[in-house]
């Protein structure tokens, strides 16, 4: 039930799925699909949705119970509504930033299917009364930015008259992409989070009401324009239905973007992106700021999102990253840490010392230089850097942290004991991006 | 038992905070300062630290503390 395409490009990816595709539908023997084949696949984004009567969208949207795909998981409907009306003229940001350094589901869709998310910005811009629409892709992201330019040379006859489309990259950190880091830096300043409030759908660009939201989101609002919700919901989870994009990194190293139905099991995707359960060691879910789990536990996993409360693993931007079988998780954990703590954007004190003491420590510990004050420390650490913060960076690696220490307790116990498993000497199973310094300092 | 809580709590701006400490010099009672001296808040306002609280949101060099209403259950 899987086909796959290679994507050509110099950072190459391979696309598979799991069922029947929807996104990445048409791009087999293809590769990008331009406007004409898009519209020859889809139609045209049915006319009575493009202008008047647009409520008709944000009842559809509310009714096909699609949920945010940027890792939170917020109904879209209630978010469209909220920002249809506020007083003010609003305006859409499609948000393809990934700071994500693994994921590339957002890069492969607009390198893809460039015109699935534009239609869908089209359609939701219409429907909040917005005129402008703003593409957000981080600095380099070279796939993304060239596919999208194209598609916006190509629409240029097409598109509903009075809604301008532009594209702007935000430097590329870690940070950079979360909403309100995206929202000051669109208003002119620095790519830093800003905590909280205001929301974006209340002040958002330059005061602006602001529809944000992940550029997987309204690649699936522009389906649901032209096929409605039933349609939508008629694959997936009933709390989460559709289908979903993963970024699946094999225990090679290699990149695959699948499309699963989000009722699939993990097991399922990393099938799809050819990683059988003997080649894989344990798996990081959710990204850098995720959870690490066992092979056996991650196959069963649901790919939607975990109910509220529940306590489930969360697939945030729909990361599966494989490590082959001997690999030291509390290693690979170490230097993601460490990464992390230099992605800091230095605002909050508690985010600022906290995660390099929590990289330290991790290293320490990983290299059997560490001892059981190490790993209290680290632990004392960790329980002081969550929500002590403007942004969740600084909780998202404690997660991240916390369950490699749940999964290898064993092994750490004997790490702390000065005796690090064979494997930590020869540690870089996982990708992990080379700390740049002085350019870390460029939030603009 | 201690007294029973006002409906305020601390909050702490972490985009302002420059861990001068003078939050804990007042109210020790409910603050305490971490490893590298960032404040850390020991639950909701009882009644007879409201004064003191109200104090040592004013002191803040950094104006970085502020008292807010306790999110209804």
């Amino acid at each position: 039930m899987t086909a796959s395409v290679t994507h050509p490009g110099t950072d190459t990816w391979r696309l598979a799925w799991v069922g029947q595709p929807r996104l990445l539908d048409g791009v087999q023997g293809r590769g990008r699909v331009d406007l004409a084949a898009h519209e020859a696949r889809h139609g045209s984004l049915p006319p009575h949705r493009r202008g008047r009567g647009t409520p008709a969208l944000i009842a559809a949207l509310s009714a096909s119970g699609l949920l945010g795909r940027g890792g939170a998981a917020f109904p879209f409907g209630l978010k469209v509504a909220a920002v249809a009306q506020r007083r003010r003229r609003p305006i859409v940001v499609v948000n393809a930033s990934e700071g994500e350094p693994l994921s590339r589901k957002d890069a492969a869709l607009l390198a893809h299917v460039p015109h699935v998310v534009l239609d869908g910005a089209q359609a939701c811009a219409v429907a909040v009364r917005a005129r402008e629409i703003v593409v957000v892709v981080h600095r380099g992201d070279d796939a993304a930015r060239s596919s999208l330019t194209a598609a916006l040379q190509e629409r240029e006859q097409v598109d509903h008259p009075g809604v301008a489309v532009r594209v702007e990259e935000v430097p590329d950190r870690y940070v950079s992409g979360e909403a309100g880091a995206v929202v000051r830096f669109l208003s002119g300043g620095q790519a830093l989070p800003t905590g909280p409030r205001p929301r974006p759908d209340e002040r958002g660009v330059d005061g602006r009401p602001t529809l944000l939201s992940n550029a997987e989101t309204y690649a699936h609002a522009g389906l649901i324009a032209r096929y409605g919700p039933e349609w939508f919901a008629g694959v997936g989870a009933e709390h989460d239905p559709g289908t979903r994009l993963l970024t699946v990194i094999a225990p090679d190293g290699s990149t695959t973007v699948v499309e699963a139905p989000t009722d699939a099991r993990a097991g399922d995707a990393l099938a799809a992106a050819g990683a059988t359960p003997e080649q894989v060691g344990a798996v990081l879910v959710g990204g850098y700021a995720g959870t690490w789990l066992s092979t056996e536990t991650v196959g069963t996993i649901s790919l939607a999102s975990p109910r509220r409360g529940s306590g489930g693993a969360a697939l945030g931007v729909g990361l599966l990253a494989c490590v082959p079988p001997g690999t030291c998780v509390l290693s690979e954990t170490a230097r993601i840490a460490h990464w992390m703590a230099g992605e800091s954007a230095r605002q909050c004190g508690p985010c600022l010392n906290g995660l390099p003491a929590i990289a330290v420590g991790l290293a320490a510990l990983a290299a059997g230089r560490g001892n059981d004050d190490t790993l209290a420390d680290v632990a004392r650490w960790c329980g002081l850097v969550v929500g002590r913060g403007a942004c969740h960076h600084p909780g998202g690696v404690v997660r991240t942290v916390r369950s490699a220490l749940d999964l290898t307790a064993t092994d750490v116990v004997a790490h702390a004991a000065g005796h690090p498993c064979s494997a930590a000497r020869h540690s870089g199973a996982l990708r992990v991006p080379s700390v740049a310094l002085g350019a870390a300092m460029d939030w603009r | 038992m201690t007294e029973p809580s006002t409906d305020r709590r601390l909050v702490v701006d972490w985009l302002r905070c420059k861990a001068h400490g003078l939050c804990e010099e007042l109210l020790p009672e409910l603050i305490t300062l971490d490893d590298w001296g960032y404040p850390v808040i020991a639950g909701s306002v009882p009644s007879d630290l409201s004064g003191l609280a109200e104090r040592a949101v004013a002191a803040c060099p950094a104006l970085a503390l502020r008292l807010e209403s306790n999110p209804p259950r």
